[in-house]
């Protein structure tokens, strides 16, 4: 599993950090910064999937490898 | 479609009592609602008011939030809001402030929080009574986005007391009542009187800060500060004081639940997360639709208003199963609409949960065993804001901690 998320869609909603703080980090003004690069390690899965489908911008994608 | 029965007023206070045997006929029977002594849609499946909230090209949010308030799409009133305004104006007023509320940021508020609500509770530990909404979950969110904002302590309680006014909604009528209009003319005139002191550099905080941002390389006008404060304080203040005392009263018809919290405080942030979807103080959110359009087999037209049932889609059986209906703490839903969704997802989620937090926090700390009384509780009426305007509660005497 990988993760694909859309900086310029992101509006600082926090969601994903708040859910999934191992694999979502924020600046300082709020928007988010994806922690990995490549696969989403398995025991995470489940809350990378928690916080695509949290985000209220859509701006995080899932894409199963 | 046939003659039916199915009758969905948001004004009606019977309504407020129980809405959600209504809204599960709305699902059911008629997924696009009309009221047409109203005239407006309802939509209250999970799916489409999700989407309702992301598609703001269809639904536009310029008519007005409120049903009772709807207006002509782009129809000034005096201060604009950016909850009434679509993308992009929209976003570039909300980049302004959004970095005001993020979790981090509302994190290095959590002791604040806490010092504030402390005092409130100190202030009833001793005397074994109280009334849950005025003595507590009323003034401390409003000390909160005080402190954000830059409001001294001695204006709050005007600001408070017109703030609440502003809900008030007569039983059945959708018109806004005389008191209702007394407290947004409170609100105006203070924040009027206050701005050009603010220009001329008194005080500081968030409002402060505000004069001072510029939009393409303009200030801010008169009409978008004033939204702003009026913005701030009726949404930093209203749906908190009644979501912190839904959770305390929804957790007293739930002892084993409530026994379960006052065991282990890990366990409100999952209370809270259910008391949002399950009784969300914002029961629904109005829209105007920018154009003729079909959804459920039936032909909308441009101008339309529709409201998005946000305590609707929280019960919906098709995201939530077959227990949607049921209050569980332990459920950790995945997702809900309680803050709505997309571009307006509520700028002050965040604050909100942590305020929550630290609240039922606190109350398990020092009166786990306090009791409601159910046969003096008194609702509040308001066409979209749902919870107690009173509450009181009983509980053994105990020693203030100070603070």
């Amino acid at each position: 599993m990988k993760i694909k998320y859309d900086r310029d869609a992101c509006q600082g909603h926090n969601r994903c950090y708040m859910l999934a703080p191992e694999l979502f980090d924020t600046d300082d003004e709020g928007y988010a910064i994806l922690l990995v690069d490549g696969d989403v390690p398995a025991e995470l899965e489940e809350k990378a999937q928690l916080a695509a489908d949290n985000c209220p911008e859509f701006a995080i994608e899932i894409i199963e490898s | 479609m046939g003659v039916s029965d199915l009758e969905f007023n948001p004004f009606g206070f019977s309504h407020h009592d129980d809405p959600y045997a209504t809204y599960k006929r709305l699902r059911d029977e008629a997924p696009l609602y009309w009221n047409d002594e109203l005239q407006f849609w309802a939509l209250s499946r999970f799916d489409d008011v999700l989407e309702g909230f992301r598609d703001t090209e269809l639904l536009s949010s310029a008519g007005g939030i409120a049903l009772e308030n709807r207006r002509p799409i782009g129809e000034s009133i005096g201060f604009d809001q950016m909850i009434e305004f679509d993308p992009p104006e929209h976003t570039v007023l909300r980049k302004l402030v959004s970095r005001v509320f993020t979790v981090r940021t509302v994190a290095r508020m959590e002791d604040e929080i806490r010092s504030i609500f402390t005092h409130y509770l100190d202030r009833i530990v001793e005397r074994g009574a109280a009334e849950v909404v005025s003595d507590l979950t009323s003034p401390f969110p409003m000390d909160v986005i005080s402190a954000v904002l830059g409001v001294p302590p001695e204006d709050r309680e005007h600001l408070r007391i017109s703030s609440d006014k502003i809900m008030i909604r007569e039983d059945g009528v959708m018109s806004v009542p005389p008191e209702a209009a007394e407290g947004m003319f409170g609100l105006l005139e203070y924040f009027m009187a206050d701005l050009p002191k603010r220009k001329a550099g008194e005080g500081s905080g968030l409002i402060n800060d505000l004069v001072g941002f510029e939009v393409d390389g303009r200030a801010l006008t008169d009409e978008e500060l004033l939204g702003f404060c009026v913005l701030f304080v009726i949404a930093g203040h209203e749906t908190t004081t009644k979501m912190v005392a839904n959770v305390l009263e929804l957790l007293s018809r739930h002892p084993e639940q409530k026994a379960a919290v006052a065991a282990d405080l890990s366990l409100v942030p999952g209370a809270i997360e259910e008391v949002l979807r399950f009784h969300n103080s914002t029961q629904y959110m109005h829209r105007t639709l920018t154009r003729d359009h079909e959804m459920h087999g039936r032909r909308m037209k441009a101008g339309d208003s529709v409201l998005l049932v946000i305590g609707a889609a929280n019960h919906d059986e098709r995201e939530f199963g077959p227990t949607a209906e049921e209050f569980d703490i332990f459920r950790r839903p995945e997702r809900h609409l309680a803050f709505g969704y997309g571009a307006h997802f509520c700028l002050g989620a965040a604050l909100a949960r942590m305020e929550g937090k630290v609240a039922v926090e606190e109350i398990f700390r020092r009166i786990p065993d306090y009791e409601v009384d159910h046969d003096a509780k008194v609702r509040f009426h308001s066409s979209n804001v749902t919870g107690w305007r009173s509450l009181p509660i009983t509980f053994p005497v105990r020693e203030p901690v100070g603070g």
